[in-house]
């Protein structure tokens, strides 16, 4: 397929996933180590949203469904088929057992992406351009304007009922 | 190929920008942003099983490392502003 | 055009290199290493070194983690015998 089209179809894909599996299974509620708590202070402190600093203290500190999708698309293609993906879903588990962080957020991202990339793969996008799809994603929460972003954050995970815990 | 240029312009604008910022904690997110675009880079030069593995390797070990720096930040603000 | 990554790679070994050389406070300079550490990763696996990237991203992490814990180590004596600030 056509490489302008398929890119930003994937990078949505790939933000949709992320993005909703992370608010689903509660990083924006509480931090899970202290580093998420810093910057989702810092973030707070220059005029963001406590829910979306959580949420990028988490991505930053932690394996979550962030680092599940990049590496489960990464293992697709190098792999060639969706066992690459279960073979992320058990790399991503172990990398959460050395974080001591008892979430699933990670395996559960890594299983949907490879779901999502095998039915997308028979319309033409390929695992390459949601490999690129991830990272454009990822600039757009945590390298533009950190303020808007978690504001952002902050409305979807007020419509999904996750509020920060005090 | 373009996906190389895409990966290439963002690591440039993150670290750019990584240097140019003063506060501390508003650079792990963009030293983040730089761990998946090599992470990315490593998978997209060498299609096959061993380059995935090499990727998944080094992301999860640079996650660890970013908390390690994330901790010690907010460790030294504490010891030198609080308590 | 295609901008390649080794490009990149080497600005962002640079920058890497000044920002330890010209940064005061040590915690500032380990962040510096550790952008410097991505960059020759990535060069190398670019190059198609594999098994020399996983080992040395290997040493470079556990590198900056034990290096953090000595930081805190530090401070935490300097503070308690007074000699801080």
């Amino acid at each position: 397929m056509n490489e302008i089209i398929a890119i930003p179809i994937a990078a949505t894909l790939a933000w949709l996933n992320f993005v909703i599996i992370d608010i689903w299974m509660g990083l924006p509620e509480a931090p899970g180590v202290r580093g998420a708590k810093a910057i989702g202070k810092s973030i707070e402190k220059r005029g963001g949203d406590l829910g979306g600093g959580y949420f990028s203290g988490n991505i930053v500190c932690s394996p979550d469904a962030s680092a599940g999708t990049l590496l489960a698309s990464c293992s697709y293609y190098g792999f060639g088929g969706p066992e690459g993906g279960l073979i992320a879903a058990l790399f991503v588990y172990l990398g959460n057992r050395m974080c001591a962080d008892p979430g699933y957020a990670g395996t559960t991202g890594a299983l949907t992406i490879t779901f999502i990339i095998w039915i997308a793969s028979h319309f033409g996008i390929t695992a390459n351009y949601f490999i690129v799809g991830i990272v454009i994603a990822i600039l757009t929460i945590q390298g533009l304007y950190h303020p808007l972003s978690s504001k952002l954050i902050g409305k979807m995970a007020g419509k999904m009922n996750r509020k920060v815990i005090k | 190929m373009i996906e190389e240029t895409i990966i290439s312009c963002i690591v440039i604008y993150m670290v750019l920008r990584l240097f140019i910022t003063q506060n501390r904690l508003e650079r792990m997110p963009y030293l983040n942003v730089i761990n998946f675009g090599v992470a990315a880079v490593i998978t997209l030069k060498n299609p096959s099983p061993l380059g995935a593995i090499a990727s998944m390797v080094y992301f999860i070990l640079a996650t660890v490392g970013a908390n390690a720096i994330a901790f010690t930040i907010s460790k030294v603000k504490e010891i030198e502003h609080g308590d | 055009m295609v901008i390649e990554f080794v490009y990149a790679a080497a600005i962002l070994m640079i920058v890497g290199a000044l920002g330890g050389v010209l940064q005061t406070r040590p915690i500032d300079k380990f962040l510096m290493l550790a952008v410097l550490g991505d960059g020759l990763i990535s060069i190398v696996a670019t190059f198609g070194y594999l098994d020399v990237a996983m080992a040395s991203s290997f040493m470079t992490f556990v590198g900056i983690i034990i290096m953090m814990i000595g930081l805190v180590r530090v401070l935490e004596i300097r503070k308690m015998r007074g000699e801080l600030g």
